[in-house]
């Protein structure tokens, strides 16, 4: 049997502002469950906008976005998907907004009603499981970037999503902690959906590859290294 | 942070417990009230002395805040003139009137370093949240302690690369145009970002409710510490107010 499809998107239009140039121009994407799908695309192409868009973040010009088998048209809509599905941002600074690292992992489970013993436990072990144990009480600006882009992961795995949307996951991201998050995205069972323009960590983590061009989908054409081991 | 007595009050007591002395040190108009009432951070700092720098470094900005003020106001309080600095009268009511903002400035101070000093960000804001203070307010003030580090690096990374384009600050038009240049793209950065972090917000569930880990209780001790300061405080309000 075909999994249901999680993201279906239809001829969607988004542009930004006044001055007319459109971002995405007729773009058709669907991630169906346990799909693990790669996007890329040159600069400004539109990339980090389609997961914003997928978030119910911006609202498109036309065209349809369906999540979980429901249309979303509103705030209201997207906010009930939200629950179900993790963003990472591309800058780690607008995703941590919490002084402390515990109280920013914490703070999806706490607002997802968990209680506040359910939401302390769900992000112990989103950093246990980033690897970030004893990091709870750091101050979030003082982070590096890569360990802030560790904590910002750890804060969408709190709330035990079954969708992940990442943006650029790997940038400030040195060796070992690239091999730490290709291994624990490897082994959550979720839905993926990742932008980067680091082909190796794609080639590791997906099994379909699309790129962004001219405002529209297309298939990658294949990587000769596809599927590379670690 | 090193655990010291005033952890083991309840933060929002904590709060409370500043609010109302604050306030009440506020209305002092006396200055051997306002001395009187710089034994009580006194007493605080004896019973869980703060580190060095800790108290020192805030108390040390404050003073030099009121001897600049000092020096514009002395002059321009009327009254008795105990001697001339040059051609500017030193009057007994303008040394009255520093006096006694430098002590209540030093007693808030004091008080507050060694009060909330010690009190972790986070639960400074869930204190005020269940003190139903605005949420609006409480977010600022969080948002506030989050983003002023990257601000400041923001500002830095700036000026750095001005100064790799041959930048340098001068009381020029050219420099003083750069300068506008660099405020008015670091307030253009902020509201994006604030943009950006309220999508984040909206991602993790967020409507408009600030909740934390931390559980705060309330003991005999929180209920103890507001009486005994409310008596301290209206004493010092009886004796210090005109």
């Amino acid at each position: 049997m075909t999994p249901p499809c999680i993201i279906q998107i239809k001829d969607l239009y988004f542009t930004y502002g006044q001055d007319g140039a459109s971002t995405l121009k007729g773009v058709n994407l669907s991630v169906r469950q346990g799909e693990r799908v790669g996007l890329s695309g040159a600069n400004a192409s539109g990339k980090s906008t389609l997961l914003h868009v997928i978030m119910g973040l911006r609202l498109p010009q036309a065209g349809t976005v369906e999540l979980y088998g429901k249309p979303r048209r509103n705030e209201e809509d997207f906010r009930d998907a939200r629950m179900r599905m993790g963003l990472l941002f591309q800058d780690s600074d607008d995703q941590l907004f919490c002084p402390t690292v515990l109280d920013d992992v914490a703070f999806g489970p706490l607002h997802l009603g968990w209680g506040k013993d359910a939401a302390r436990e769900a992000a112990l072990e989103a950093l246990a499981i980033m690897g970030l144990q004893g990091y709870e009480h750091r101050v979030t600006s003082r982070l590096s970037a890569g360990e802030k882009k560790l904590v910002a992961l750890a804060t969408n795995l709190a709330m035990k999503p079954d969708t992940l949307l990442l943006d650029e996951p790997t940038s400030f991201l040195d060796d070992s902690s690239r091999e730490r998050l290709i291994h624990v995205l490897r082994d959550v069972p979720v839905t993926l959906l990742i932008v980067s323009h680091d082909q190796t960590f794609l080639d590791a983590l997906t099994d379909h590859r699309l790129v962004l061009r001219d405002g529209r989908i297309s298939d990658a054409p294949t990587s000769p290294g596809a599927k590379v081991e670690l | 942070m090193k655990p010291c007595m005033m952890t083991f009050f309840d933060a929002r007591s904590r709060m409370l417990a500043t609010f109302m002395f604050s306030g009440a040190v506020a209305l002092i108009q006396d200055v051997r009230i306002a001395a009187l009432a710089c034994a009580l951070p006194l007493l605080s700092i004896a019973c869980a002395p703060p580190s060095f720098a800790r108290i020192a470094r805030p108390l040390l900005h404050i003073n030099v805040l009121f001897l600049l003020t000092a020096l514009m106001t002395i002059p321009f309080v009327p009254g008795e003139t105990l001697w001339m600095a040059g051609p500017i009268p030193v009057t007994r009511e303008g040394l009255l009137f520093m006096a006694l903002i430098t002590l209540k400035g030093n007693a808030v101070v004091a008080w507050c370093v060694v009060w909330l000093g010690s009190m972790e960000p986070a639960t400074l804001g869930h204190a005020l949240s269940r003190l139903r203070l605005p949420t609006p307010f409480i977010r600022l003030l969080m948002s506030t302690i989050r983003y002023i580090d990257v601000l400041q690096e923001e500002y830095a990374c700036m000026r750095m690369a001005m100064r790799a384009r041959g930048f340098k600050p001068q009381l020029t038009r050219l420099s003083l145009r750069a300068h506008g240049l660099l405020v008015g793209a670091l307030l253009l950065r902020s509201l994006e970002r604030a943009d950006r972090v309220a999508d984040a917000m909206k991602c993790r569930g967020h409507h408009g409710v600030y909740a934390a880990t931390e559980t705060l209780v309330w003991r005999a001790a929180d209920t103890a510490l507001m009486i005994g300061l409310g008596a301290a405080c209206a004493l010092l309000l009886l004796g210090g107010m005109p």
